[in-house]
């Protein structure tokens, strides 16, 4: 408990930030719902041929999952808060139009006849009988669909359109539940804000409740302009996270505390961050430096030039248990140490990633070129190693690599665990014997899992060699387990920019980023 | 001032309103009569194009009304219905003002004709702000009529006014409407199935069944004089009572002895008073006495009812 206002107090700018974002996100969607969903209500309820199409074709949109909505929003229209907004609006039409049509069909057919004998148009009708008589209807769907919208638009941060989902997906990352709650508790509240206020709106008296409901319609546009709310720190360049960097003390921390350097940051899938930069949402991002992307999009690496990211040489980390067991295991995989440059794992990713090579077929060519294969021979096989993988390219690649090399060789099944959220998670299973081995990055094992005291992590910082010994011997004595020889290639945290706009303002290490944000 | 030929309405499966005719004259108050289903509402609204005809015309001052916009057409007719169509988020004030403000009346305007509306119709000036909901059934049906009375229209149509109140609301109400001014100028098309209320607030009834009007004519002419066996039949119940509500004080006349003066100690009663009327006095009074050519007549319990039936033996030769 005491941890979790701690970190509140700690975010509470960023979380005022989301906030903001989130009723903006929210209150933007519902204001287009309306201006679209009320004409829409009123259109069909003149118009009875078409009740039945469009309550469907809205129905069938507030039936995806709005996950699914979101995720068809990429294909669509890209990332960022306009596919959000768009995805958000279009889960709030049918309340708003459902209710619209129901409050107006509703009104009694009397006193729609004496209406119409006084001699009423239509659209005197409509004004001043229909609508107010349905307006309390119509509020209750929007009063359904403002409650709907608050909770969606958590996963606006999916699409890097920031609010309170930002915390919530790095929490889930990060298996960090202080965060998880930072983003839960406050949207949850706003959702219990929203609709406790709205519903007391519904059973106001009669006049007063049309002057607060028309204030309330005045409200909504002035609550979506807190989107637009100027962000913390400076706007000159923005920057777009993976959840992970924001989150790690080897990741934003790190940064800040070597170079002083404060960003306004969005938190985003880090497998939308190369597309987003490249679609100019953000100028900044926290890429990996062996991903092939880089490439792709032609990115620029900024150079560490004060080592704020510690190495991050890839090695496998295994059980010593499994090494026992399997005598072999060790020195096969280690067949592969030294043999990937970050260049060569670069281009790895890039084909998978951008080709769209498959994995295994990369894996292959790679261990067919080093001449690593040998003759099939092996038909009976007794053991089985589990091999986990995080959620990233390079991992998949890597996996196949050991189930491709150590089938190939040993007479023992592999299979493959691929898809796991991140470190804590694959060390976990790996310390409770789920796992026998996973591809791992020597300062991730350093900061994440051992945190040692400042002093000694600024003394392994600059020096890879030092720092592998470290983590090995470290780690065989804590938990039992054994990183082999590194690969070769360092994938660490690394800034980067456009090519083309870092060429124009002559950022090439991030020490010049400092300068050129604070000039 | 109106008048309606041939008019026909054909649904997919029936025949609502069957070749219809008949004339209103500027003034005079039509009774639309008849069981329901009988077709007589549908003719009603198809004079305010509620229901567009299927074939047939209306002329309403000399103009057909298929030619003019249902709107304008309608916010010269007044049109009051049985569960009064108030709009409930409207004060009565503002119920009152609809097709005033509608017509664009200027306020000062406005504000002077409600209050001699509520006025007239004996509605205390107190529930100007108050909602539908607050009042009488009576009273609801009251503010209806002044709804449809705001605008001055000449023609006013009324749809089974009356039908949602109790039996002695009721008959105040009738009351009430036949001492109106207001009402007594307009040219009146009303619907009802109450045989009583037609004969006391008609001019003249028309008697529709199955989409057909089968008579029109005074409601002596239908009682006495039944164009068919359904109108004698219609009737049938209900034919003394209505007898009593047909004639008056004045009809006996002939059958009573006259005398110079009057007796003081009788009620004395304005002539054109209705015999059912009359007969409720008689039942606290020994005898009341009434005014005609100058000179005066006494009717005692024992005397009326010879008077009347030689009265009636008279009419239906």
């Amino acid at each position: 408990m005491q941890e979790f206002f701690a970190f509140i107090f700690d975010q509470r700018y960023k979380l005022l930030e989301q906030t903001m974002t989130h009723i903006g996100l929210t209150f933007l969607s519902l204001c287009m719902a309306m201006v679209i969903g009320l004409p829409l209500g009123i259109l069909i309820s003149f118009r009875p041929r078409l009740v039945s199409t469009t309550l469907g074709a809205v129905g069938v949109l507030q039936t995806i999952p709005s996950l699914a909505l979101l995720g068809f929003m990429i294909p669509l229209f890209g990332i960022g808060p306009g596919p959000a907004i768009v995805a958000l609006f279009l889960y709030a039409l049918l309340p708003i139009v459902q209710n619209t049509y129901v409050g107006i069909r509703e009104v009694s057919p009397t006193l729609k006849e004496a209406a119409r004998g006084m001699g009423l148009t239509p659209w005197q009708l409509l004004t001043r009988l229909e609508l107010p008589l349905a307006l309390p209807v119509i509020f209750a769907g929007i009063r359904t669909a403002t409650v709907i919208n608050v909770g969606v638009a958590t996963l606006a941060a999916y699409l890097a359109a920031g609010g309170l989902g930002e915390f919530i997906f790095s929490g889930i990352a990060l298996n960090d539940t202080n965060m998880i709650l930072a983003g839960t508790i406050p949207s949850a509240l706003l959702a219990i804000l929203f609709d406790a206020g709205l519903g007391r709106l519904q059973h106001l008296r009669k006049l007063v409740r049309y002057r607060t409901m028309v204030v309330f319609l005045l409200l909504a546009p002035f609550l979506s302009a807190f989107y637009w709310l100027p962000k913390n720190g400076q706007t000159k360049l923005n920057a777009g996270f993976a959840h992970e960097f924001y989150g790690r003390s080897d990741g934003y921390p790190a940064l800040v505390a070597a170079y002083e350097l404060h960003l306004s940051s969005r938190l985003i899938d880090p497998n939308l961050m190369y597309e987003s930069i490249h679609r100019n949402l953000f100028d900044i991002i926290s890429g990996y430096s062996t991903d092939g992307r880089i490439k792709t999009f032609d990115l620029r690496t900024l150079v560490d030039d004060k080592h704020a990211f510690p190495p991050y040489e890839a090695s496998f980390l295994v059980r010593q248990a499994t090494l026992k067991k399997y005598p072999n295991l060790g020195p096969t995989l280690e067949l592969l140490s030294g043999r990937l440059s970050d260049s060569s794992m670069t281009e790895l990713n890039y084909r998978v990633d951008c080709l769209h090579e498959s994995p295994k077929a990369v894996a292959r060519q790679f261990l067919e070129r080093s001449g690593l294969l040998k003759q099939p021979g092996i038909n009976k096989r007794s053991g089985k190693i589990e091999v986990g993988a995080m959620i990233f390219t390079e991992q998949y690649i890597l996996v196949e690599m050991i189930r491709q090399l150590v089938e190939n060789r040993l007479p023992v099944e592999v299979v493959t665990r691929t898809g796991l959220s991140g470190t804590k998670l694959c060390f976990d299973a790996l310390e409770a014997g789920s796992l026998d081995l996973y591809p791992e990055y020597t300062g991730a094992g350093l900061l994440v899992l051992l945190k040692p005291s400042l002093s000694t992590i600024d003394s392994l910082k600059t020096d890879s060699k030092a720092l592998y010994q470290y983590v090995n011997s470290e780690f065989k004595q804590k938990y039992g387990l054994t990183w082999l020889k590194p690969l070769g290639f360092n994938n660490t945290y690394a800034l980067m920019m456009r090519e083309s706009q870092a060429n124009r303002l002559g950022i090439r290490m991030t020490s010049d980023l400092k300068r050129y944000l604070e000039h | 001032m109106i008048a309606v030929r041939n008019l026909t309405k054909q649904y997919r499966d029936h025949k609502a309103v069957d070749n219809v005719s008949f004339d209103v004259r500027a003034g005079e108050t039509l009774i639309l009569l008849g069981t329901s289903g009988s077709g007589k509402t549908t003719t009603l609204k198809m004079i305010n194009r509620l229901i567009e005809p299927t074939s047939g015309t209306i002329t309403i001052n000399g103009v057909d009304a298929c030619k003019r916009s249902p709107h304008e057409l309608r916010r010269e007719i007044g049109y009051v219905i049985q569960e009064t169509g108030l709009f409930p988020h409207y004060t009565i004030a503002e119920n009152i003002a609809l097709v005033p403000r509608v017509l664009n009346w200027d306020e000062q305007r406005i504000q002077t004709r409600v209050r001699e509306l509520m006025n007239r119709l004996r509605l205390p000036e107190t529930y100007l702000n108050a909602y539908p909901g607050q009042l009488s059934g009576g009273q609801r049906q009251r503010v209806g009529l002044a709804r449809a009375l705001a605008a001055q229209p000449s023609i006013l149509l009324m749809d089974e006014p009356l039908g949602a109140l109790d039996p002695v609301t009721r008959s105040h109400i009738r009351r009430e409407f036949r001492q109106l001014d207001e009402l007594r100028q307009k040219t009146i098309v009303m619907v009802t199935h109450d045989v009583q209320e037609a004969f006391e607030l008609g001019d003249r009834v028309g008697l529709m069944d199955g989409g057909q009007m089968q008579q029109i004519g005074t409601p002596q002419d239908l009682l006495l004089r039944p164009a068919t066996e359904f109108v004698r039949q219609f009737f049938a119940d209900q034919w003394l009572p209505l007898q009593l509500h047909t004639f008056s004080l004045h009809d006996l006349s002939p059958y009573l002895p006259h005398e110079p003066t009057y007796h003081p100690e009788t009620m004395l009663l304005p002539g054109p008073t209705r015999l059912a009327e009359a007969l409720g006095h008689l039942s606290g009074a020994k005898s009341i006495s009434f005014e005609t050519n100058n000179q005066f007549v006494t009717v005692h319990l024992t005397t009326i009812w010879p008077a009347l039936s030689q009265l009636l033996e008279r009419q239906s030769a």
